[in-house]
């Protein structure tokens, strides 16, 4: 499996550091926007394999965001999961369901859990079928 | 009648006194109540039960009555409901005493709805005869009125309750209470099960409802408290009366509040994050370097902060239930794995308090249709509650079985100390603590409310049954898959499925 390439939206600077830490152990390719701007930008080439998207970064509607990457014009291809604190009200989760291939509260999974749900969600999309994966319900590591 | 007139001309101070008296008492009974415990709705209720009632007695005791008085009385309510909005109501959720006066209110407008013809349509009310007090009452009243026939037909709306439901009238008289009052209900108990209960079960009954949605126009909604008072074979042709009590304000501001709710969530989320995400690291790179009273340290450390994530995720849920916008998602699930799932996460959190966890999953066990997400929070709540109520050196044993061909029960046993008789019956509430567990145990009576709702919210059923000393146990019932197929949408399985914890598309089971 060539190596997957991973942009990381993220304002928090400790949950950078320790998801960077855990997603390059795991053989991930990172790049890191702490700005929603440049984020965005680095998205928009469209070279990444999967967006982790905080909905809550500065200069960054995290729903605006979605919509330019996900409209019309379809600008990234790679999938995009939503890593996020912040419930969505109805509105936004009806935007964001259509939008995001996944939702995941960062307060719910560790980082280990993290590169879990991503490392079956690529092994699902070699395997040629749709990623089929699960948060687990529980707020627990395993 | 004619021999009272002079009464009326002549003794109208003393009307009006006896109606003064009444209110006074009212007012009275208000500013006692307040002075005892700052709580506008016994007061309210009292109140305007008081000032009902006496009015009726008035009105016996007299002999007559005038549409004069009905607005004195009127104007009581008013003037004891807060802010002298025209259509103020009481918090039914306040105290459980309150429901009682409530279910007074109800019955005694029922009783006065007996003076209404059938079927009769809106009108003004120009006759104001002793016979027609409580329908001038009625119509009077700041409260949105309305009476069921016994097929279920609006046979009575009182004037605020044409307006407040933009009633069509005089269309609206006659036609099914449900095709011209569009309720909507939190959960599955709602006013039509509530009625056909009651028509099985019961000659009277009285049922109140918090935050019950009405449809107004295309797209808007009011949002009231509800009391309903239901007599089987009542001579009138009455079967129920319906009050509402607009609380679109009150809960407006509580929606505000919930939004507050999910902003604090997200600031105490993330540090928890950040909390959790270093006792990992901890965990994998320097543990091995650890004696083991530091290991010790290090898993507590661990479970407290898995606890401090699920108690935000419980009140992110309760915000969300308070707020009427719990939506669940019921997919087929394995039960067998996700109760193994849930013992195995509480492991640890049973472990650092030197508690054990057994469980047994019965072999024929089948697919259950639940919300994963938020049935796995009850589990985590009825078995957190297992571990934290016992004492002593026993285990916490979680057994799930095949109940009948529609339910998979799931019982948490310990051994702890128990529940006392005297409030078994009040535990499931929000809010409620027992005086006694709130000094020996942390919480915050969100845990047992929430469960209850969501099982509810799954059809299911959830029970106690305790011994002091000696241990409780829990049990909940959820529907197998197979019971409920038929009403889930065809192709159900590539459904997005909601929860508390998040979701991605397209689900099989993971197990991190």
């Amino acid at each position: 499996m060539a190596t997957k390439k991973i942009l990381l939206i993220e304002d928090e600077a400790f949950i950078c550091e320790l998801y960077s830490r855990a997603l390059t152990k795991a053989g991930y390719d990172l790049d890191v926007k702490m700005n929603g701007e440049e984020g965005l930008a680095a998205a928009l080439t469209d070279t990444y394999d999967l967006v982790l998207l905080d909905l809550l970064v500065p200069g960054l509607s995290g729903i605006e965001a979605l919509h330019k990457l996900r409209g019309s014009d379809k600008a990234l291809h790679g999938k995009i999961v939503i890593t996020t604190n912040m419930d969505q009200d109805e509105q936004n989760r009806a935007d964001v369901e259509k939008l995001a291939d996944g939702y995941l509260i960062k307060a719910e999974i560790t980082p280990k859990q993290l590169v879990g749900i991503i490392d079956q969600m690529f092994a699902q999309i070699e395997a040629g079928a749709n990623p089929v994966i699960e948060q687990p319900a529980s707020t627990i590591s395993a | 009648m004619d021999n009272l007139k002079p009464l009326r001309r002549h003794n109208a101070s003393v009307i009006f006194g006896a109606f003064f008296a009444v209110f006074a008492l009212a007012a009275l009974s208000l500013i006692t109540l307040l002075a005892v415990q700052d709580n506008r709705i016994i007061a309210y209720a009292f109140g305007a039960t008081t000032a009902v009632l006496g009015s009726l007695c008035a009105a016996v005791v007299l002999g007559h009555s005038t549409l004069r008085s009905s607005e004195f009385l009127a104007g009581a309510i008013l003037h004891i409901t807060r802010d002298n909005q025209v259509v103020g109501a009481p918090d039914i959720t306040c105290v459980p005493a309150a429901r009682d006066f409530i279910n007074n209110l109800a019955q005694t407008v029922y009783q006065m709805a007996g003076a209404i013809p059938t079927a009769q349509a809106q009108q003004k009310i120009e006759d104001t005869s002793a016979s027609n007090f409580p329908q001038s009452v009625l119509q009077n009243t700041p409260l949105a009125i309305y009476v069921l026939s016994k097929d279920g037909s609006l046979t009575y709306a009182n004037q605020v309750g044409v307006e407040y439901a933009q009633l069509k009238m005089p269309e609206a008289i006659g036609q099914k209470f449900y095709d011209v009052i569009k309720l909507s209900f939190a959960s599955t108990d709602t006013l039509e099960a509530w009625l056909k209960s009651s028509e099985n079960q019961r000659a009277t009954a009285t049922h109140t409802w918090e935050r019950v949605q009405l449809g107004v126009e295309e797209g808007a909604t009011k949002q009231c408290d509800m009391a309903v008072h239901f007599s089987k074979d009542n001579p009138d042709g009455i079967e129920s009366v319906i009050i509402l009590f607009d609380q679109t304000e009150r809960y407006t501001k509580d929606d505000h509040g919930a939004s507050f709710v999910s902003m604090a969530v997200h600031e105490l989320r993330t540090p928890l994050t950040v909390m959790r995400g270093y006792i990992e690291l901890f965990e994998d790179e320097i543990a091995p370097k650890l004696d083991p009273e530091q290991a010790t340290f290090m898993r507590n450390l661990s479970a407290q902060g898995e606890q401090l994530a699920a108690f935000v995720s419980n009140v992110q849920n309760f915000a969300r239930i308070e707020a009427n916008e719990l939506s669940l998602s019921l997919k087929e699930e394995p039960w067998g794995s996700i109760v193994e799932g849930a013992v195995k996460d509480m492991n640890l959190r049973a472990n650092v308090r030197k508690k054990t966890l057994q469980y047994q999953i019965a072999p024929d066990l089948p697919s259950v249709a639940v919300d994963r997400s938020t049935i796995y929070e009850v589990l985590v709540n009825l078995i957190e509650n297992a571990v934290k109520y016992t004492l002593v050196d026993a285990p916490v044993t979680i057994r799930t079985y095949k109940k009948d061909e529609n339910w998979v029960e799931t019982v948490i046993e310990d051994k702890g100390v128990g529940i006392p008789d005297s409030i078994i019956g009040r535990i499931f509430e929000k809010y409620y603590r027992s005086h006694r567990s709130s000094q020996t145990v942390g919480g915050t009576g969100l845990g047992l409310f929430l469960s209850k709702t969501i099982v509810t919210a799954h059809g299911g059923e959830i029970w106690v049954k305790s011994h002091e000393g000696q241990g409780s146990t829990f049990g909940f019932t959820i529907p197998t898959f197979a019971s409920v197929a038929s009403q889930l949408t065809p192709g159900d399985n590539k459904a997005i499925v909601r929860g508390a914890h998040g979701w991605i598309k397209n689900h099989t089971l993971y197990r991190g």
